[in-house]
């Protein structure tokens, strides 16, 4: 069954390159903006998985999270943010707010398709 | 001479055997009476010795030596004027002997006149100029030529 | 807060060091895993941190050289010395690419540079046929593991049978799950996760590839430990890596690395503040104490006491900050030596001691440049070529060995080479046709040995290309004097030579010996000195250059200050002698007084003074005087040669 990757970024290169990364991998990308985006097509679509950048407008990578958490159908959803940030910090209020793991940017196909492999099986 | 005799400035007048020399005032950091002096071995005498300047070692320099005057003892106007110069390119303080401290005047460019070559016993390129002021004759420091530790 | 890019390019260096150290070792060490692991983790942990901090060229090219290495520790492809000479180069190209800095682009050069290398390094590790590894018997180890995920990690999208799957691609895994702290089930929320999972895994993969697959799940309980922690084939004996170096921390694999837990970096020049700080603090507690003793004061006295006690310990305390491991030296110099018996053709091997001997971070900086010195001229002059060797019947791999030990308040460094010896006969010829001694002078071996020391000893045809790049063994000593330390040379011909460089343990504070020649005070460096007699008054009578006193049966030749400062002559009648000690030579030092001893702040003289010879700095007392701070080499090798000039 093709699984479903949503990649939330407010940087369309990066969607894109998520997509150009994944898709070849047999995987069905859908993308949105930012976290409010983001939340309205977790609920439409229900992906296996979520790429997230933590820096966007309106709503933010971690306030998205949160949002995701507190609903019990996302239970076991696997939740991955993409930090630039060098301090450990972003990373563990994250992971607090309910992220899987992270990905460093700057990232390369090889990193995404690892990653995904790692908490999707 | 240096091509800076163009530029007015500030000089702070002291005296060296009955001579009235000016040293650019930016360089002055104080006038201290004198201090106990510890002389160094084998020094040459322009620097013959070192002073405690509020917890500082600093080489105390004889312009007596290097233009060539003779020694001179203490005496009650006797003072150090401790100057901030740049000796082999290090900003160096130094405390430079003097029989006694005169004032500060002013020069103008216009006033400076280009040192005559016979008219003074020293060799000229250790100064910018000189400059009547009141009746007296200043000549004027040339820091660049006069504080190496090696007579150029 | 400094800029992180420059918190790495620091860290960077560190790893590049212990890179370059490990890839040395593993030289001659090829089997030892726990080596290729070490190489492993600093190229992991710089693709990992250079990634973050824009260095993106330098990760790049970090990324294929751990690809290639992966072959290395996945057995299947050999340590050769063309493996290593390729790794060294490709270290010295990432250092060459860190030195760019953030976000710049390499230019051409460069980039070949690197494509070069990367060619060589993978054609290195892919000739090798697999079954020829051997580093195949790579040790399997076997790992236990306990992990208790975090409450929330199955909500958050943990998935145990994805981990239990990734660990057993690593190697055979055994497991069993606890339950026993899964609460009761009426306060139970089913997606809590409660679980505790016990492993068992056998692999031959690294410690790094097992916390890769834990990078996510660093907030749950985990704990790894090797059952057997040596590897199976540990039979390369001495571990030149110590067991704390090797041992992980989980954080690294966490993204940027983890600050060491207990230590702080400080810029250095706040460390020269708080050492100027400290140095008038000592003067002020000196003009403290000499004001208590004029008062006569008893309380005064007994704070003025107190006072002294705490400079004492402040002034321990700062300067053991200062201090720093020689092996912080030590380590640049198995690439040196490496290279050089390279070039040569002389098999020679770096040996170090005393790795952990501590020493003033400004001596240390300074001590780099004399030291390479040193360890070429062992392995171009020392070291004689094989064929000389193997006809002595020595083994042909020569040994230069670096120590480092502490004694009293100095440090004692040496390079010590198991080569030919010094040539006496060859000096002594070279010293007279350079005219350094006369025909007639008859020397001592050891005297003859510090002539190479001397400048003009050595001439550019004497020198190979090697040694000879317009420093000779003069400049050597000029810096070790300018440290305040001595040069000392033994030599036995055939068993080889070693050159001891003594140097004060700081630079900073000296307890000196405060002595007075005519009006003035000067300090003798209180660890040169070894007593202090009366100049008995015959002596006194013969009062010319230099002169010979009687000590407990041993003749000590004796000079005086005051002639030496080009002083009026002292009129004084009962006079001092100071004995110290130079390079194994004891002199007598003609002063009119011995003051006593006196903690001494080194003040560094202008350019007025700087050149005097056996001045090495200046200091105020406590009463506000200044004192000259003696070199006692100079002095010593000064009134040695006067007779000579003399006659």
């Amino acid at each position: 069954m093709t699984k479903t990757i949503l990649t939330v970024d407010d940087s369309r290169s990066i969607r894109d390159m998520i997509a150009f990364a994944l898709e070849p991998q047999g995987y069905r990308v859908v993308k949105a903006e930012d976290g409010k985006d983001g939340l309205a097509k977790a609920r439409a679509e229900r992906p296996d998985m979520i790429v997230t950048d933590l820096n966007m407008p309106v709503m933010n990578g971690i306030e998205m999270i949160r949002e995701l958490r507190a609903d019990a159908s996302f239970n076991g959803l696997p939740i991955v943010m993409l930090t630039t940030e060098a301090q450990k910090e972003k990373m563990l209020e994250g992971k607090q707010a309910g992220a899987t793991g992270w990905i460093v940017k700057p990232f390369d196909e090889a990193k995404i398709t690892g990653v995904v492999a790692k908490l999707l099986g | 001479m240096s091509d800076l005799s163009n530029t007015p400035q500030t000089a702070l007048t002291f005296v060296l055997d009955g001579e009235t020399f000016g040293v650019d005032v930016a360089r002055v950091e104080e006038i201290v009476d004198p201090l106990p002096m510890t002389r160094a071995p084998n020094a040459d005498p322009f620097a013959p010795a070192l002073v405690n300047v509020r917890g500082s070692i600093v080489p105390v320099v004889d312009l007596r030596h290097r233009l060539g005057m003779a020694a001179a003892e203490q005496r009650p106007s006797s003072r150090l004027l401790v100057l901030n110069v740049l000796v082999d390119g290090e900003p160096t303080r130094v405390a430079l002997m003097a029989d006694d401290v005169d004032a500060i005047v002013e020069t103008t460019a216009a006033e400076i006149e280009a040192v005559p070559e016979l008219g003074l016993r020293w060799p000229a390129k250790y100064f910018r100029g000189v400059a009547r002021k009141n009746g007296v004759l200043v000549i004027l420091l040339d820091e660049q030529t006069t504080f190496p530790p090696q007579a150029a | 807060m400094s800029n992180p890019s420059d918190t790495f390019a620091q860290e960077a260096e560190e790893l590049l060091q212990s890179l370059e150290q490990s890839l040395l070792e593993l030289e001659g060490a090829p089997g030892n895993a726990t080596l290729v692991d070490a190489v492993f983790r600093a190229l992991h942990t710089l693709k990992g941190s250079g990634d973050m901090f824009g260095f993106s060229a330098l990760a790049r090219f970090t990324h294929h050289f751990e690809t290639a290495f992966d072959q290395v520790r996945e057995g299947r492809a050999r340590v050769s010395h063309e493996l290593i000479a390729v790794a060294l180069a490709s270290r010295d190209h990432l250092a060459a690419l860190l030195a760019l800095g953030a976000e710049a682009v390499a230019d051409a050069g460069i980039a070949a540079e690197g494509h070069a290398l990367l060619a060589r390094l993978n054609a290195v590790v892919e000739e090798q046929p697999a079954g020829a590894a051997n580093v195949e018997a790579r040790a399997t180890r076997t790992w236990h593991i306990r992990f208790r995920p975090a409450t929330n990690a199955l909500r958050n999208g943990f998935r145990p049978d994805l981990l239990l799957a990734e660990l057993a691609e690593l190697g055979r895994l055994d497991w069993s799950c606890s339950d026993e702290l899964v609460p009761a089930i009426e306060d139970l929320d089913a997606s809590d996760c409660w679980l505790v999972w016990e492993m068992t895994l056998e692999t031959s993969g690294s410690r790094e590839a097992i916390d890769d697959v834990f990078l996510f799940l660093q907030d749950g309980e985990i704990d790894i430990t090797a059952a057997d922690e040596a590897p199976a084939e540990a039979e390369t004996g001495d571990e030149p890596v110590t067991a704390d170096k090797v041992e992980p921390q989980l954080e690294t694999s966490a993204g940027p690395a983890a600050p060491k837990s207990d230590s702080v970096r400080v810029q250095s020049h706040r460390l020269d503040e708080l050492m100027d700080q400290l140095g008038e603090l000592v003067i002020a507690q000196a003009r403290l104490r000499r004001i208590s003793d004029e008062l006569g004061d008893t309380t005064l006295g007994e704070t003025a006491e107190e006072i002294e006690r705490l400079v004492t310990g402040l002034r321990d305390a700062t300067l053991s900050i200062r201090m720093l491991p020689i092996s912080l030296v030590f380590g640049k110099f198995r690439r040196v030596v490496r290279d050089l018996s390279e070039e040569l053709g002389k098999p020679a091997q770096l040996v170090t001691e005393g790795d952990e001997t501590e020493v003033d971070k400004n001596v240390i900086d300074s001590l780099t440049e004399p030291l390479v010195h040193l360890i070429r001229n062992a392995i171009d002059h020392g070291i004689e070529t094989p064929e000389t060797r193997a006809a002595a019947g020595k083994p042909a791999a020569a040994r230069v060995t670096l120590r480092a030990r502490q004694a009293g308040g100095e440090v004692l460094i040496s390079v010590t080479d198991n080569g030919g010896g010094l040539d006496a006969d060859a000096i002594r010829r070279r010293a007279i046709e350079r005219k350094l001694i006369a025909a007639t002078d008859d020397l001592s071996e050891e005297a003859l040995y510090q002539l190479i020391f001397e400048p003009g000893f050595s001439t550019a045809k004497a020198l190979s290309s090697v040694s000879g790049r317009g420093v000779g063994m003069d400049a050597v000593r000029r810096v070790i004097e300018d440290l305040r330390g001595t040069v000392e040379v033994r030599s036995r011909t055939g068993i080889g030579t070693e050159v001891t460089l003594r140097l004060p343990l700081t630079l900073a504070i000296i307890d000196g010996l405060l002595v007075r020649v005519g009006e003035g005070s000067f300090v003798l460096p209180l660890a040169s000195v070894e007593e202090c007699v009366e100049l008995p008054e015959d002596e006194e009578a013969r009062q010319s250059g230099r002169s010979i006193l009687r000590i407990r049966d041993q003749l000590v030749p004796f000079v005086a200050l005051d002639t030496q400062f080009g002083f009026p002559p002292s009129d004084r009648k009962r006079r001092r002698v100071a004995i110290v000690s130079v390079e194994g030579r004891r002199v007598g030092l003609v002063v009119d007084d011995v003051l006593g001893q006196h903690q001494t702040v080194v003040k560094p003289l202008s350019a007025y003074h700087r050149g005097i010879e056996g001045l090495a700095g200046g200091t105020i007392l406590g009463d506000g005087s200044v004192a000259l701070i003696l070199e006692v080499a100079t002095l010593v090798r000064r009134a040695q040669s006067a007779p000579r000039i003399a006659a």
